[in-house]
């Protein structure tokens, strides 16, 4: 049996979504302070992290779900907003990308955009059909309004987004000739799972949600193409519409159950399986509380079972967790259209998902092509040249007060994985030590010493601390 | 169930009972080349896509003719230089290479080529030949598809400048551009000792916890990957060769990827394009010159590849997004058309011109009609050479062209 899945199959259903109360053999610490940061963002750096170990994980999570005060907010909305007129404008799906990646680097609430992406892969929708950045920029803010709200609302709205039905063929839905893709997809991806639903609730969902369009990049309903007959969906006969199949998915049983399930695999462990029993809390109270989304990933995130071993570096970064999370750590101002490239380059095109299954997502991100090229954006964004990165390691020992050698590995170490193994860092120590031995500095053209360690002998130790393959780990 | 539940729980299965790792590269060892079994396992596919719409009627040319001759009246070939392939069809004087290759009985023309409705953008058509589908829906190309396919250790690779085509695109990011060998290699800062700084690197990747969980499986891949990018760092250097390749672009670029092939590395899909066939005034120096890139660099690479005792593994294929018009326009050019012929060259095929070339008096609105779907032409490479099933890839059964050599054929 492995370790991890014996942690989590530990837990009693009861104790493992109760508030996490460190004490002195579980205690509060930068390693739970950072893997809160990474799953509820995208990472952050050294001195929030610093903070965060003087808080207490009840504050600190409370913070991170309700996200900054009003005015910050307004700000920075108003700033988005104008950038993206721009955007759908120049039309130019590139800077589309780079603007959400500016929104999950800059957000001050963070957790809204995580929560954003992670349902921009559950109602997975691509421009490569829909081909309007406007309307894919729309459903976009429609997720992220709902992000935190209620799925219910989320669901409803998802069924008439003028981009979804598009991409799902609800605009060719029409009365004499039923087209089966959303009811499809509503059931077995959106709401329910495989197994929940017979081939015939689709067809007469189908029937259902006739009648939409798109007309003038709006959602408009037309009765003469709507089929107004009797349909027998779960059972229930009547002259359903597209809300009432909504309606219906929702009030399954199993809705919560999928939901809660695809969250668990997103927030807290991708390799420990949970039992139904083990969810089942979560479940009653998302059914009980009208599919309060801001209730269950708060519930999920204060947790013990978040903060257990079947949840710390229980997941294969995701290439914008990888991006993002080097780009925060170092306090760097990068090229955003680069990063939007990279993260191409590494598998996730954001809005623009392979299917509507969404990214595979877990050890799927890796393979030789993208691993090697991980490793070598991590080289590109820690060797402090290149002017459109701006972004270099070598500033951080000096601003956190660190010299020599031995300290700044340790400090880089610390800052991308908490924990320091001693090989890894007596590795790095005389790999730097080495080279100033060498005096190879000198080729990296840039002497400026901090305390007693040369930049380039800071950009080194970042770089390699990110090799550590333990880095790809979320 | 969803694809990604599925991956998961074969994920989640695998790190509960710490099986041995999935493969992501296979150890170069195993790549070993079987280089007895023509069309086996390790079967190798370079496609050349000609960019701009190939002139097909001036490539291999129904000399004899008379309605070639009276449509093409500044551009037709001179029947005394053009090279003989049979009674009736000749290649174009720029295409020795390929007239060396068919005297070796290694080169295919497949005549007629294209697809119903033939849409004349080069946009829309050169989107249908990469993704193998008329559907505006199909993000993927049926090469990236078909990548999925071949193990987690094969990648597509794509030689040159530029992005990935789309044909190589799939959901998995498994494409990689390759311009020359320094971009395959795991990059650390230069000066001083390279070596040891990477060391640090691959000793990351080192000793295996025997836990198999995640970080284990991180580190397996990584160690693949490392081996495979050191295997690759010799390559420049050992790599020898008698052949002298034609000093042009495209020839530089296959020789890379027989550097590569040679090398043993488990790639195997190269995608590589030969720009500049929009030919629309002025046609004939230009096309003369593409064609002698584009047969010098292929005859070279296949001599190249026997060389290197590979030459029952690699199978070069050439494709364009249309043929041009019948007759000639009244600026010494072609404009765009519509059927056209593709190019198979390898030890396997067999050799010759295979089908009829079309008619040129019965038109599709003044162009060549095809006889022979493009996909029929990809299901043979599919299901005979990749040994992949073709359905499976183009959605749809296309009944495979007799391309292979009995023996060869799987």
């Amino acid at each position: 049996m492995n370790p991890v899945q014996e942690t989590l199959d530990h837990l009693q259903p009861d104790a493992a979504w109760q508030p996490f109360v460190p004490d002195s053999s579980n205690p509060w610490n930068d390693v739970k302070v950072a893997h809160l940061y990474r799953r509820s963002g995208f990472g952050t750096n050294w001195a929030t992290i610093a903070t965060g170990v003087q808080s207490t994980p009840a504050a600190l999570v409370e913070r991170i779900v309700s996200g900054a005060g009003p005015e910050e907010t307004g700000d920075f909305e108003a700033e988005v907003a104008r950038l993206r007129e721009g955007v759908v404008k120049g039309n130019n799906a590139l800077e589309a990308k780079a603007l959400w990646l500016y929104r999950m680097l800059y957000s001050p609430h963070p957790l809204r955009e995580r929560l954003t992406l992670f349902w921009h892969n559950h109602f997975a929708t691509s421009n490569a059909k829909v081909r309007s950045l406007r309307l894919i920029q729309q459903q976009n803010e429609t997720l992220r309004r709902h992000a935190l709200g209620r799925f219910d609302a989320l669901l409803a709205e998802m069924t008439i987004d003028p981009a979804m039905l598009i991409w799902l063929d609800s605009d060719t839905n029409k009365k004499n000739a039923p087209n089966e893709n959303y009811a499809r997809e509503v059931m077995e991806l959106f709401s329910l799972g495989v197994g929940h639903y017979t081939e015939k609730d689709i067809q007469e969902a189908a029937r259902a949600l006739t009648g939409w369009k798109v007309v003038d990049d709006r959602a408009t309903f037309d009765p003469a193409q709507f089929d107004d007959s009797d349909k027998t969906v779960f059972g229930q006969t009547g002259r359903w519409t597209s809300g009432d199949v909504v309606r219906q998915c929702l009030s399954q049983r199993a809705c919560a159950q999928f939901l809660v399930r695809k969250l668990f695999r997103e927030l807290v462990s991708e390799t420990a399986v949970p039992s139904d029993a083990l969810l089942e809390p979560l479940a009653a109270g998302f059914r009980a509380r009208n599919y309060d989304i801001a209730w269950l990933v708060g519930t999920m995130l204060r947790s013990n079972a978040f903060f257990s071993a079947a949840a710390i570096r229980q997941k294969v970064k995701s290439p914008c967790d990888f991006l993002l999370g080097m780009v925060l750590a170092l306090e760097g101002r990068p090229s955003l259209t680069q990063l939007a490239q990279f993260c191409d380059q590494l598998g996730q095109s954001l809005l623009y998902p392979p299917s509507v299954k969404g990214w595979d997502g877990g050890p799927a991100w890796i393979n030789s092509s993208t691993l090697l090229k991980r490793q070598n954006l991590a080289f590109e964004l820690t060797r402090g040249s290149g002017q459109s990165l701006r972004i270099d390691p070598a500033r951080l020992p000096a601003e956190y007060g660190v010299v020599g050698a031995e300290k700044t590995a340790e400090f880089f170490l610390r800052l991308f994985h908490q924990e320091v193994a001693a090989g890894a860092l007596m590795s790095i120590v005389s790999q730097i030590e080495a080279e100033r031995a060498a005096g190879a500095a000198a080729f990296y053209g840039d002497l400026r010493g901090q305390g007693d360690l040369s930049s380039a002998s800071a950009r080194s130790a970042a770089h390699l601390a990110l090799t550590l393959p333990e880095y790809q780990l979320g | 169930m969803p694809i990604s539940r599925r991956r998961f729980l074969a994920a989640s299965s695998f790190l509960a009972c710490g099986a041995a790792v999935p493969g992501f590269w296979r150890s170069v060892a195993l790549a070993a080349p079987d280089a007895d079994q023509p069309g086996a396992a390790d079967s190798i596919l370079l496609v050349i896509e000609l960019t701009g719409g190939n002139d097909g009627l001036n490539t291999v040319i129904p000399f004899r003719d008379e309605v070639y001759a009276a449509a093409r009246p500044t551009l037709k070939q001179d029947a005394g230089r053009v090279l003989k392939i049979n009674e009736g069809l000749a290649f174009h004087p720029g295409l020795g290479g390929f007239a060396r290759l068919l005297e070796r009985s290694q080169l295919a023309i497949v005549q007629g080529v294209g697809y119903p409705n033939p849409n004349r953008s080069h946009f829309s058509s050169m989107d249908i030949w990469h993704s193998a589908s008329f559907s505006a829906d199909e993000p993927f190309g049926w090469l990236g598809r078909g990548v999925e396919k071949m193990g987690a250790g094969v990648n597509g690779l794509s030689i040159g400048a530029g992005d990935s085509p789309r044909a190589l695109t799939g959901p998995s990011a498994r494409a990689l551009r390759l311009q020359s060998l320094a971009d395959y290699d795991l990059k650390v800062s230069r000066g001083g000792d390279e070596g040891a700084r990477r060391r640090v690197v691959e000793e990351f990747a080192a000793g295996d916890s025997k836990k198999g969980d995640l970080a284990d499986l991180v580190k397996q891949a990584a160690r693949e990957t490392y081996r495979s990018a050191a295997r690759l760092r010799q390559v420049a250097t050992k790599y020898e060769t008698p052949v002298k390749y034609p000093a042009t672009g495209l020839a530089e670029r296959l020789k890379l990827v027989a550097q590569l092939i040679a090398a043993g590395v488990p790639e195997r899909i190269y995608y590589t394009t030969l720009p500049g066939f929009d030919t629309h005034s002025n046609q004939a120096r230009q096309h003369d010159e593409l064609l002698g890139e584009l047969a010098g660099a292929v005859a070279s690479f296949h001599e190249d590849i026997a060389h290197h005792g590979q030459q029952k593994r690699v199978l070069t294929v050439t494709f364009s997004e249309f043929g041009r018009r019948v007759k000639e326009n009244a600026s010494l050019g072609t404009d765009h058309g519509a059927a056209s012929q593709m190019f198979v060259a390898g030890e396997a095929v067999r050799a010759g011109a295979l089908g009829e070339h079309p008619s040129l008096t019965d038109l599709d609105d003044g162009d060549l009609k095809f006889h022979t779907d493009f996909r029929s032409v990809y299901a043979a490479i599919l299901d005979q050479w990749l040994k992949i099933p073709s359905q499976e890839v183009l959605g749809n059964k296309f009944a495979p062209i007799e391309l292979f050599k009995k023996e060869a054929a799987g």
